[in-house]
C-alpha cells in the first residue's frame, strides 16, 4: 500500500504528462499530483486547505502577471513609441518586494494551515493508518511531514512559475526572499545572549561556603 | 544536605530569603532559558534559509526550464490587439 502510494506520488511527475510545455498545464498537473498524497494522507479537511490554498495561489499567479503587464503596458500610454526592450528579461524593480514579501506570508500560511508544523510530536496517527497499519514511529512521522510540506511544495511550483511570468531571471525574487531572511537571521543572532547574571545561584553557592 | 551539620541552617536561610528580595535584585534576567531560547529561535531562522534553498531547487525540478511561461509583454500585445 505504501509503495503504491509512492508510484501514485511519483507517476504525475514522470510519467508523459510531465513533459507539457505551457505553465497552466504544468501547473494542474503539480496541484492535482501533490493533491492525491493529500487526499491519502488527511482525515477530514485538510483537502479542502490544500484546493483552497492552492485556489489562492492561482489568484495570486494571476494578479502578478497582470501588474506586470500593465507595468509594461504603462510606458505607451505615456507616449512611448514602444514597449521597453527590457521587458524580456528585465531587473530587480521596488515592485518585486511585493511579491517576495506574498512568497514569505504565503509560507506562514502553508506553516499554520493544516495545523502547526511545529506541533508533529503531537499528531494524529490516523491520518497515516491508511497506509500503514502496524505502529513505527519513524515512519508515519515521516509520511507526517511529507504531508505536512505539501503545500510548501506547490508555493515552490507557483513562485518559480511567478518568477519567470513576469519576466525576472529563475533565482532572482529567491536571493531577495533570501536576503529578507537573512535579515530576519541577523537580527536572531544579534539577540543571542550568551552571558548569564547569577545573582541567584551565586547567594546559594555563598550559602554553601558557610 | 541536611544532616551534614545543624547548625548551617540560619545562615541558608538569611540567604535564602536573601535570594528572594526584590525583582531588580534577583537573577531573572539573562537565565539559561532565555540563552537557550535565543540560540534556538537563531538555529531556526537559518534552518529556513536551508528549507527556502530547498524549495527553491524543488520549484526548479517541478517546473523546469521546458515550460514554456507567456511572458508579461505577450499579455500586454494580446491587450493591444
Amino acid at each position: 500500500m505504501l509503495a503504491g502510494s509512492g508510484v501514485s506520488l511519483l507517476v504525475p511527475f514522470v510519467g508523459p504528462a510531465a513533459r507539457a510545455h505551457s505553465a497552466a498545464d504544468r501547473l494542474a498537473i503539480v496541484a492535482l499530483g501533490f493533491g492525491a498524497p493529500m487526499v491519502l494522507l488527511s482525515i477530514s479537511y485538510e483537502v479542502l486547505f490544500y484546493v483552497c490554498f492552492a485556489a489562492v495561489l492561482f489568484l495570486w499567479l494571476v494578479v502578478e502577471w497582470h501588474l506586470a503587464a500593465y507595468s509594461a503596458w504603462a510606458p505607451l500610454a505615456d507616449g512611448a513609441t514602444q514597449a521597453p526592450s527590457h521587458a524580456q528579461r528585465r531587473q530587480l524593480q521596488l515592485s518585486d518586494v511585493r511579491i517576495g514579501y506574498f512568497f514569505l506570508f504565503f509560507i506562514n500560511v502553508a506553516y499554520f494551515g493544516t495545523g502547526n508544523v511545529a506541533s508533529v510530536a503531537s499528531f494524529s496517527v490516523a491520518s497515516v493508518y491508511r497506509l500503514i497499519t502496524v505502529f513505527s514511529p519513524f515512519l508515519m512521522g515521516a509520511l507526517l511531514i511529507v504531508k505536512i510540506t505539501l503545500p510548501f511544495f506547490f508555493l515552490a511550483a507557483i513562485f518559480g512559475i511567478l518568477t519567470r511570468l513576469v519576466g525576472l531571471p529563475p533565482s532572482c525574487l529567491f536571493v531577495l526572499v533570501v536576503s529578507a531572511v537573512d535579515i530576519m537571521t541577523l537580527n536572531f543572532f544579534f539577540l543571542v545572549r550568551d552571558t548569564v547574571r547569577v545573582g541567584r545561584i551565586r547567594c546559594r553557592v555563598a550559602a554553601a561556603g558557610h | 544536605m541536611w544532616g551534614a551539620s545543624a547548625v548551617a541552617w540560619p545562615p541558608r536561610g538569611t540567604e535564602r530569603c536573601r535570594a528572594c528580595g526584590p525583582r531588580w535584585q534577583r537573577g531573572v534576567q539573562g537565565s539559561w532559558l532565555e540563552i537557550g531560547a535565543s540560540i534556538s529561535h537563531f538555529i531556526i531562522a537559518s534552518g529556513f534559509i536551508v528549507f527556502l534553498t530547498g524549495l527553491f531547487y524543488l520549484s526548479h525540478l517541478l517546473v523546469g526550464a521546458a515550460v514554456e511561461v507567456p511572458n508579461a509583454l505577450a499579455l500586454y500585445k494580446k491587450r493591444q490587439m
